[in-house]
């Protein structure tokens, strides 16, 4: 029969065994078949991920996932953008928030279409947006009527760089008071992304921050991306993100 | 047993994947099976000196040249590679 099989010690080999009769052979009887699969464990969502992309390259519009931690300042520079942008271009924003409607509630009257996802259950839920909720959200904008469409991902440095939704490109906020080293910390969050916006540039003189360091922490984990310095308070900077965002505008 | 490849640019904890494999697949056709876990470094590849350095760091900064242009090759596997089946569901 030479059957593939593991001994305790960790050796795995195939051998003819006649058989005898006695003790327990059931074990090797039915030794390990191995099979090959090679299947990507977020294979699932990434198809999801295509078939929004699909969805938005019909309607012939621009898509955005807005990453960073809790109160960077994603909402504040999506309120600014609104009305940077208001009545030049159309804009939807699917704002991902665990609990509330606090910031669909900010975001909302500005001349955008806003879909809220709720990713909690509870007084908890998902830490990041995923392929599948990206698309629930979809039945709440008018995709046709559409520049733009920015992800407000849920605040949160970690899982959200794991799960692609269908974007066309990603950006984080980063704001100047969570220090020099998060590059270094967060690397594939900071990897993911084609755009850091550096918020709260207003504080800078307040602050024992280093903003060199930080740049210079930035290029060693990606090297050349694009940052934009912005006061999503004061309004400083917004002029240049808002010309990144429209120079995606039909770009897929 | 289920094989998989974790790399290290990957937010995934080996440990916790196997601790928590245990609780998902209790009560299931799947009880008793194993997770094995292979954890892939992250390398890259020097455009400019060729060198290929295992970083230790996430750095994307050739060991060799120091140079910038790098392309990193491996490290962001995350997939089963393979199972092993048994036809008497011992495990």
């Amino acid at each position: 029969m030479g059957r593939f099989h593991r001994h305790p010690d960790g050796s795995e080999h195939a051998h003819e065994h006649p058989s005898h009769g006695v003790g327990d052979h059931s074990g090797y009887d039915s030794g390990p078949l191995r099979v090959e699969i090679l299947e990507q464990i977020l294979g699932e969502n990434d198809s999801v991920a295509q078939a929004n992309a699909d969805i938005f390259n019909r309607s012939g519009v621009c898509v955005i996932n807005l990453m960073s931690s809790p109160g960077a300042g994603k909402t504040m520079l999506l309120e600014r953008t609104l009305r940077e942008l208001d009545g030049t271009t159309r804009i939807g924003i699917i704002e991902g928030d665990i609990e509330t409607s606090l910031d669909a509630d900010r975001l909302t009257g500005l001349g955008a279409q806003v879909s809220l996802v709720n990713t909690g259950n509870g007084f908890g839920g998902e830490c990041h947006l995923d392929a599948t909720m990206v698309r629930s959200s979809l039945r709440a904008l008018d995709l046709g009527a559409l520049d733009i469409v920015i992800i407000e991902n849920v605040g949160n440095l970690v899982c959200p760089a794991e799960f692609l939704v269908g974007e066309h490109a990603r950006a984080m906020v980063y704001a100047v008071t969570e220090g020099e080293e998060k590059p270094l910390k967060y690397p594939v969050m900071f990897r993911a992304v084609d755009v850091v916006v550096v918020n709260k540039i207003d504080l800078l003189e307040h602050l024992d921050f280093d903003l060199g360091l930080f740049l210079a922490n930035l290029d060693l984990v990606n090297h050349g991306v694009r940052t934009i310095l912005v006061s999503a308070r004061t309004g400083e900077g917004i002029d240049e993100w808002c010309s990144w965002l429209l120079s995606r505008t039909g770009v897929s | 047993m289920v094989h998989l490849q974790v790399g290290a640019f990957r937010q995934v904890v080996p440990a916790t994947l196997v601790y928590s494999w245990e609780f998902v697949i209790d009560s299931t056709e799947l009880e008793g099976s194993h997770l094995v876990v292979e954890q892939v470094p992250a390398v890259i590849s020097c455009g400019d000196c060729g060198m290929l350095t295992t970083l230790s760091l996430p750095i994307l900064v050739c060991g060799g040249c120091g140079s910038f242009n790098v392309v990193l090759i491996s490290g962001e596997e995350f997939m089963v590679t393979s199972l092993e089946l048994s036809e008497n569901a011992r495990g």
